[in-house]
């Protein structure tokens, strides 16, 4: 027996009986809670379809666990959807309002001191906040709405990716305990969708990198650093062409679905195969599922489907 | 105090500051309505406007009737940059412990006066507006606010925001040339204004040139009278015009700017309105000579001729071919064509503050001398928002005439280029489509390229408003580029064949 396997062994040992018994108090809640967890939801994934975006997240976030698995009592909650353009909610670009809303209120529900909503948007941000129907709805359910138009709120962060090796990321999300992606299945020019690991591109400030080197391997990278602790993929309304703006409403499909999950590769496989396109036949999610971000093949996964 | 100066102070203070306000208004606070309408009071850009809009046509004429009625009023009441002059004369007088400012009489230099006046109109009439929106006193008044004084609230703002928490702004519209012009002027107005009153207004403005000669034919004037004065020469230590001359018992009142500082302070009412029958002293008639006329015409061609070189020089640029494209400015939606643009603006600045993308910035010499700082859109800086008519219900000059959103979206300004041989997809083989995600009609398109997707221009669709260029990563040339038309026209609207559909999902494809 080398050192390094008698390490592990030792180590791995030692977590069994940490996790079994109950010396020490502190030990003891956080062996209660993965017990809690693991008992109350044994699903990988969820799919919900056929309701209002509400009350599809309800419905959906209850076969989890509830959210206050998700959020602990006190913890400081960055909620980022998509909020890009400067659309009405039917254009289907930003996502869904209402979920937006209902989001927050469950978190605020779920005992979290702050819950902080933001994005880099592409188009003017106070026009984007407050066109997408987004401000109204975070504000009405006790959030806080923080803007991103400013290099000064984007901090240096390491990325390490293949081709993305370091980037600016919000504040917001950097002091955040629990980091929550809603954003919206959409048609998309050149990476064929826009689910959840392309809206990650929303925590940055200088996205022009990305696309100037290697937009696919970019977005894999950045979805490897940025730990998710829970991905919420609106498909209520989805644009099926001219995404990812769109240029009219005839552009949107209603779908009444929706996609949760703590794993984010395998929340945008599940929502590429709503759009009718194979996770592998998009570039990123191939790369993050060969990085290990997350899979993609949604056989291995215990889904747990829900029609409202 | 006199009503007359309660009435004249309380005008100025109140259309001052609220056009002060206007141009402060970072955060866009002030309804669209209240802006207009404040604009609106002020002469220069509305008989500049007036050929095509009758609410203007009625201000200009109500306005000349005040002024054939009591004179220059104007001057001391709507002026915003009268009120500034009048704030740099109350800074205490240097070395002066009372801190009295005393005017005396100065003949006034109506020949200097006309002739630039003269040179100002035919320069203007005949293409290059350069030196009215120079000395035009609300533009000048707007460019200091939105030069000077927004950079500032943005800097207090911002330093605020890091304390308090609230939202920074991001300030983008800042040019050296600008600066540096704005602040010479405002330096030398202060000056000005400082040592010799209201000499800017009876030396260089136009709109007081032109409602000084109005006010020649005014039915009631400020005169002296005879039998009530008692030749204390109060009056004329406080005329800032310094158009009374107390000793002779006249007033020049083409010079006079309405501040009623004279009848204030007279303690027998021996200087007040009198109407021209009742007149007893006469005002000197000024000849305007032939030597003068003959001086102006001939400066004039001059003056043409040089801006007109200048415009050519600016107009150069051949850095590369994205530059070579651009040997016109990018005018805004409803402003026509760069001529008309470039021939009704005074360069406020109303439309740079009211920008929510800040994509208008004051030109330098992209229209050439005859438009200098002018307003264009830089897509550098930004880009033109899809379904933002702004700066088109704002300009108080007709320069920007009002869109409705529907024109807007299809009034093209210029056309995008696209040069595949400078594009990521081809250069790097990777995909990228950062233009096409932007572009508001879906004029560039991607399509199929291999594995990989590259931008396809349907230019019928394009209106020019620059979000492709703004985010195109190619360095060093930028691999689509708005190329402006110097006559605006009319884009396709971007219809698909609908789409639309209720068709929730029946069950789940995995």
């Amino acid at each position: 027996m080398d050192r390094r396997s008698f390490l592990r062994s030792t180590l791995g040992l030692s977590t069994v009986i940490v996790s079994s018994s109950s010396i020490s108090s502190v030990f003891h809640t956080l062996s209660a809670q993965q017990r809690l967890e693991k008992a109350v939801s044994p699903y990988d994934l969820v799919a919900v379809r056929g309701g209002e975006p509400d009350v599809m997240f309800r419905r959906g976030i209850d076969a989890l666990g509830g959210m206050s698995t998700f959020v602990k009592k006190g913890s400081r909650v960055v909620i980022k959807p998509n909020i890009g353009w400067d659309v009405t909610p039917e254009r289907a670009a930003n996502t869904n309002p209402k979920l937006v809303g209902e989001v927050v209120k469950a978190c605020l529900e779920a005992g979290a001191r702050e819950v902080v909503v933001f994005d880099h948007t592409c188009d003017q941000w106070q026009r984007c906040y407050s066109n997408s129907g987004i401000e109204k709805a975070v504000l009405d359910a006790g959030g806080k709405l923080i803007p991103g138009h400013s290099e000064g709120y984007y901090h240096p962060v390491q990325v390490n990716g293949k081709a993305l090796k370091e980037a600016k990321e919000h504040e917001a999300v950097l002091n955040a305990d629990v980091f929550i992606n809603i954003p919206v299945l959409k048609h998309h020019g050149s990476t064929k969708v826009s689910i959840a690991m392309k809206n990650l591109m929303g925590n940055v400030w200088n996205r022009g990198i990305w696309h100037a080197t290697d937009l696919h391997q970019c977005i894999a990278d950045f979805a490897a650093y940025r730990k998710t602790t829970l991905t919420i993929i609106d498909a209520y309304a989805v644009m099926k062409r001219n995404g990812p703006r769109g240029v009219s409403v005839s552009d949107v499909t209603i779908m009444k679905a929706q996609i949760i999950s703590k794993d984010i590769v395998a929340a945008d496989a599940a929502a590429v195969k709503l759009f009718g396109l194979e996770p592998e036949s998009v570039h990123y999610i191939r790369y993050a599922a060969e990085m290990n971000v997350g899979t993609m093949n949604l056989e291995k996964l215990n889904i747990k489907r829900i029609a409202v | 105090m006199h009503w007359l100066k309660v009435a004249r102070v309380t005008s100025s203070l109140f259309v001052g500051s609220a056009l002060t306000l206007v141009f402060l208004d970072v955060f866009h606070a002030i309804p669209l309505e209240v802006v207009t309408a404040l604009v609106g009071t002020q002469l220069g850009p509305a008989i500049l406007e007036s050929l095509s809009n009758r609410v203007l046509q009625v201000i200009v004429v109500v306005l000349f009737i005040a002024t054939l009625l009591f004179g220059r009023v104007y001057c001391s009441t709507l002026c915003p940059l009268g009120l500034l002059q009048d704030l740099f004369g109350h800074i205490p007088v240097w070395k002066d412990k009372r801190n009295k400012r005393r005017y005396r009489f100065v003949p006034p230099y109506f020949k200097t006066q006309y002739s630039i006046f003269t040179v100002v109109l035919v320069s203007a009439i005949a293409g290059s507006y350069w030196l009215l929106n120079m000395l035009e006193p609300y533009s000048v008044y707007g460019r200091i606010i939105v030069t000077l004084g927004v950079p500032t609230i943005v800097g207090v703002n911002n330093v605020l925001a890091v304390l308090l928490g609230t939202s920074e702004i991001v300030y983008r519209h800042f040019t050296w040339g600008t600066f540096g012009v704005t602040s010479s002027l405002l330096v030398f107005i202060a000056i000005l204004s400082y040592t010799k009153g209201r000499l800017f207004c009876n030396l260089l403005c136009p709109v007081g040139t032109l409602l000084g000669l109005v006010s020649r034919f005014s039915f009631f004037k400020i005169s002296i009278v005879q039998s009530l004065c008692k030749d204390c020469g109060a009056c004329e230590k406080v005329c800032k015009a310094r158009c009374i001359d107390a000793r002779e018992k006249k007033v020049e009142f083409a010079a006079c700017v309405g501040c009623f500082n004279c009848i204030d302070v007279c303690p027998t009412a021996g200087i007040m309105y009198v109407g021209r029958k009742m007149m007893k002293t006469k005002t000197t008639k000024v000849k305007n000579s032939r030597r003068n006329f003959l001086k102006a015409t001939f400066l004039t061609p001059i003056v043409a001729s040089v801006a007109t070189v200048v415009q050519k020089l600016g107009a150069q640029e051949t850095r590369s071919r994205y530059f070579e494209a651009r040997t016109i400015p990018v005018t805004p939606p409803g402003s026509r064509s760069v001529r008309h643009f470039s021939r009704h603006c005074t360069a406020c600045y109303l439309c740079v503050e009211q920008c929510p993308t800040q994509v208008l910035v004051p030109a330098t010499m992209q229209y050439g001398m005859s438009g200098l700082f002018q307003p264009r859109l830089d897509y550098s800086v930004s880009y033109c928002n899809y379904d933002c008519t702004i700066c088109s219900h704002v300009c108080p000059t007709g320069a920007i005439s009002p869109l409705s959103v529907e024109q807007k979206r299809v009034t093209q300004i210029g056309v995008a280029e696209f040069i595949a041989d400078d594009c990521i997809v081809k250069v790097k083989q990777k995909d990228c489509g950062a233009c096409s995600e932007h572009c508001p009609t879906k004029a560039v398109r991607m399509v199929p390229y291999g594995e990989l997707f590259i931008p396809e221009m349907h230019s019928e669709y394009c209106i020019g408003c620059g979000a492709c260029e703004h985010v195109c990563p190619a360095e060093p040339r930028k691999a689509i580029y708005v190329v402006p038309h110097s006559v605006h026209k009319v884009a396709k609207e971007p219809t698909f064949e609908e789409y639309r559909e209720e068709k929730p999902l029946e069950d789940f494809p995995f």
